[in-house]
């Protein structure tokens, strides 16, 4: 082979693993696909509609068991965190504050959690692979996100009004972030017999929640991991006498007390078990 | 193109803008006119007034299927020759339960922006579940109702030919939504007065117009829609269970304030206020001669009047020309 032309394959030979390199590089993201995974519990015992449970020494079901999450964050070791967005962002009919309709597009993680129907399973958005410490979100929806027109929303969306059980009081434009229903033993004789509801809502009643995990957990990169929470119902209704009739069907308004209970209680309720792989 | 084809395409052009028929709300099927002075009939582009979209609606607005046990109607708190309400203090619902207010009007509810006597809800269309899914009032789970729609042997077929879908909540609510649209009152005594007739007002009704303007009521009940559409505390005795909007904004100034109430249509709406506490007309005029309870938080524009009987007697006369039906 004459010389240039050696120099010339030996520079092609150098520059191809370059280039292919170049190519591969468009890089690859360091992310993963974020999964939610939660459990309802009452106590150390599995959730179950019409199961009863001894709660403060009570009998007690949860017929029914939902709550809102959003605005979820991975916390770093030193305090910053990564905001978690939507999935798909969606631009949806909504209300200002003075109940003229706009469009608002719901940019922020928002996951509706029907426990009374078994574990929830959803997908959330990419995030920076890398090692955390922990996470925070909301129980239940912040600024135009809670005044949605849920008949507006797309069917199967977090925001959608539900057929089942009520998730939107249309009464007072907003969503139902925190609702437990059941029945409570109040006669003794171990049968849970008299109904009990706790709805909460409102702008004022938006929980902040922070989770510290056990251990640091590492999100692998490429990978679908699910970010596992265990919710205690037991935990929710844990500041409320049940036995007091004022304290037995609250929607809020016009129940502060029994909204300040609950409100308390919740950011305990829930429990990071860890990121299960994919 | 000669002068005739020019002013039909201009119609049209115009007809599409909107510009003719100025009552008419955009892209409506259905010639909607408001009462005078009112403007046009606001109408959402997402839910324009169809005559299939109507007439679905004022079907389902009559059936009891929509209440869980098929017992109430929409139109069982809203009658129409009561100017859509019941006549009871607090209207009944399913099992004869009470509820807690006054079925309140729906003459031209398309105008509110706010409704309930709380101002919770900020659109027809979102208000409508509300009432259906209230324990006290339909006591409807929506997947019922919506399977009931669903499996019922006209309703399908209603629902396409008006939305080119069948039963779901977004065609339930914008149905009866468009119903409600409908839901006009007409020219009255007083509409007819204002226009120039003065034969239209008896004279006491007259009277009873200048002492209406000189007691400041307008600035409450301003002419020609009789309300600002705001909350106001009129000085009633207050009840805790119930604080008005202030239940739904929280904030301390708004408690125990109600809906500023149209006076159109007044005489067929007793009893009257919020939880229909006062029986008569007449009640409702001592009661602002009196200048209300004084509670803590009344408005100040609620103030004694120290009315004569023979003063009391010409307001009367002249709320009642606020009616159509006389």
């Amino acid at each position: 082979m004459p010389p240039r032309f050696r120099f010339a394959a030996l520079l092609a030979a150098l520059a191809l693993p370059v280039l292919a390199g170049c190519e591969a590089t468009n890089p690859t993201p360091e992310t993963a696909n974020l999964r939610l995974l939660v459990d309802g519990v009452v106590g150390a015992a599995a959730y179950a509609p019409g199961t009863t449970y001894t709660v403060d020494g009570r009998a007690v079901t949860f017929t029914d068991a939902r709550l809102y999450l959003s605005n979820l964050r991975l916390v770093r070791a030193d305090g910053s965190e990564y905001v978690v967005p939507a999935g798909t962002p969606t631009t949806l009919p909504a209300y200002d504050d003075g109940g003229t309709e706009v469009s608002h597009t719901v940019n922020e993680t928002v996951a509706y959690l029907p426990l009374d129907l078994g574990r929830y399973e959803g997908a959330l958005a990419e995030a920076p692979a890398g090692t955390y410490t922990g996470l925070r979100f909301d129980v239940g929806l912040t600024g135009q996100t809670n005044r949605v027109n849920p008949v507006l929303a797309p069917a199967g969306h977090a925001l959608a009004k539900r057929t089942d059980f009520n998730n939107h009081w249309s009464w007072n434009v907003g969503y139902i972030f925190s609702r437990t229903e059941g029945m409570v033993d109040l006669d003794a004789d171990g049968t849970a017999e008299t109904p009990w509801m706790m709805h909460l809502g409102t702008a004022g009643y938006v929980v902040p929640v922070s989770v510290t995990a056990d251990t640091p957990f590492t999100i692998e990169p490429g990978t679908t991991p699910g970010l596992h929470f265990q919710v205690d119902l037991a935990q929710i209704i844990s500041g409320l006498d049940l036995s007091d009739p004022a304290q037995r069907g609250c929607m809020t308004m016009g129940c502060s007390s029994v909204a300040d209970a609950v409100r308390a209680a919740l950011p305990d309720a829930f429990h990071f078990h860890g990121v299960h792989a994919d | 193109m000669n002068r005739a084809c020019f002013l039909l395409l201009a119609a049209v052009l115009l007809g599409g803008c909107g510009l003719l028929g100025p009552d008419e709300g955009p892209g409506s099927g259905v010639p909607l006119v408001g009462p005078p002075g009112y403007g046009p009939v606001p109408v959402p582009a997402y839910n324009p007034t169809t005559a299939e979209g109507v007439a679905l609606g004022r079907r389902l607005f009559e059936d009891p299927l929509l209440s869980g046990d098929f017992s109430v109607s929409c139109a069982s708190c809203h009658h129409a020759d009561r100017a859509f309400t019941d006549g009871l203090p607090v209207s009944h619902g399913v099992r004869g339960q009470a509820v807690l207010r006054n079925a309140p009007s729906l003459l031209d509810v398309a105008y509110r922006p706010r409704l309930f006597w709380d101002g919770g809800a900020p659109s027809l269309e979102g208000q409508v579940l509300a009432p259906l899914e209230a324990a006290d009032e339909m006591d409807a789970r929506l997947d019922t109702v919506l399977a009931r729609l669903t499996a019922h042997p006209a309703y399908p077929t209603l629902f396409r030919e008006a939305f080119g879908e069948g039963p779901s909540l977004r065609t339930l609510t914008f149905a009866l939504a468009q119903f409600e649209r409908t839901l006009l009152s007409g020219v009255t005594p007083y509409d007819r007065y204002a226009a120039g007739d003065s034969a239209a007002l008896t004279p006491a009704a007259r009277r009873g117009l200048a002492l209406f303007r000189r007691s400041g009521c307008p600035t409450c009940h301003p002419a020609p829609t009789f309300t600002t559409g705001g909350f106001e505390d009129n000085g009633l005795a207050r009840v805790p269970a119930d604080s008005g909007r202030g239940r739904i904004t929280g904030q301390h100034a708004d408690a125990y304030r109600f809906r500023v109430p149209s006076l159109r249509g007044v005489a067929q709406t007793a009893p009257y206020m919020h939880d229909g506490r006062l029986p008569t007309l007449e009640a409702v005029v001592s009661h602002y001669s009196r200048g209300g309870e004084g509670t803590d938080g009344q408005s100040p524009h609620v103030r004694p009047l120290a009315l004569t009987d023979d003063e009391r007697a010409d307001l009367a006369a002249f709320l009642q020309s606020l009616s159509t039906q006389q």
